[in-house]
């Protein structure tokens, strides 16, 4: 079934990643830009929309929701986050180790 | 400060919004095409208009969300979300990859198919309404929804062009772009001669004439803009 999801855009890839541990909306993109050195910066709308379907597909769960201290909304992958995630690093490096083909032409 | 315009492309609206904000008038509300302002500093505020999942409202996620990331609901009117952040906040946009930006183009395009399709049993009512009943008003309304119904068309066909270049950056398929638009013309056209039939009687017969001869030439020299080749 994860097969099937792949490939991953992007933005999904590195929210997944971003939630591995407890992370708020704001935090996501914060962490993204760091990982990408400032290439990939997810717009509101984006983060937004992906969070929304993501949850839908249960790739990730909200952590938290502590009304009281007005903490911020935090998510974490669950398992078939992590399982779809997985299945994606597997088809990554076999992109990667094709890629090799590439270097023996010269 | 008030100001009027109608506009159905959001990103000329968003355009337009950061310019007004450029110079000083941050836009607070919107109410039937009249936009009211207030002034801010220079580039204070930077807009953005998202199209949302319900009418007149947010869902109270989104709502948390955007506050969450310090961005402001201005105002919501049908499905469009009028959002703005201050400048001094970073950086503002709402779609960032051409996935993300490929569904809400797509959910726009949906919206202003159905609203040709509602406009045009609008307007087989109207043309009933003069036809059987004789009611000479459904004239003029007639004239209103074909400006109406045009400028939705226009939209679908902006948007076939904007998700086509986007399709094409998702898939790799080329996409060629044709640059056809419908004249505005045609509706001005349209809408003029629509005024032309609410003129009364006492007003002299010429005056009127005068007008539906414009229209006429309006949507004449719309019609070939239109097909015109370029």
């Amino acid at each position: 079934m994860a097969e099937k999801e792949c490939p991953l855009t992007e933005a999904v890839y590195y929210i997944l990643l971003a939630v591995r541990k407890p992370n708020h909306g704001y935090g996501i993109i914060q962490e993204v830009e760091q990982l990408t050195g400032g290439r990939v910066t997810l717009g509101a709308g984006t983060l937004y929309g992906a969070i929304q379907t993501l949850q839908k597909k249960q790739w990730i769960d909200v952590y938290s929701v502590d009304t009281e201290s007005r903490k911020k909304k935090e998510y974490i992958i669950t398992d078939l986050g992590k399982e779809v995630f997985e299945t994606e690093r597997i088809r990554l490096e076999e992109l990667l180790r094709n890629a090799e083909l590439m270097r023996d032409v010269q | 400060m008030m100001k009027f315009r109608l506009c159905l492309d959001k990103d000329a609206e968003t355009e337009w919004l950061n310019r007004m904000a450029a110079n000083g008038w941050a836009m607070k509300r919107f109410f039937a095409g009249f936009y009211s302002f207030e002034k801010c500093e220079k580039g204070e505020y930077v807009y953005q208009i998202d199209f949302g999942d319900r009418m007149y409202a947010v869902s109270d996620g989104y709502r948390e969300f955007m506050q969450e990331s310090e961005i402001e609901i201005v105002q919501t009117w049908g499905y469009w979300v009028i959002l703005r952040k201050k400048a001094s906040e970073g950086a503002f946009e709402l779609y960032t990859d051409a996935a993300s930006s490929l569904q809400h183009y797509k959910k726009i395009r949906r919206m202003f198919k159905v609203a040709a399709i509602v406009e045009m049993i609008c307007l087989f009512m109207e043309l009933y309404g003069w036809i059987v009943h004789n009611i000479s008003i459904a004239f003029f309304f007639m004239f209103v929804i074909g400006a109406i119904i045009i400028g939705c068309l226009n939209m679908v066909i902006k948007l076939n062009e904007k998700i086509g270049l986007l399709q094409e950056q998702v898939d790799g398929i080329a996409y060629d772009v044709k640059h056809k638009r419908i004249s505005t013309l045609l509706p001005a056209g349209l809408l003029l001669n629509s005024c032309a039939f609410l003129i009364r009687e006492s007003v002299p017969l010429y005056f009127k004439y005068f007008i539906q001869i414009a229209a006429i030439v309006l949507m004449a020299v719309g019609l070939f803009m239109t097909y015109r080749k370029k």
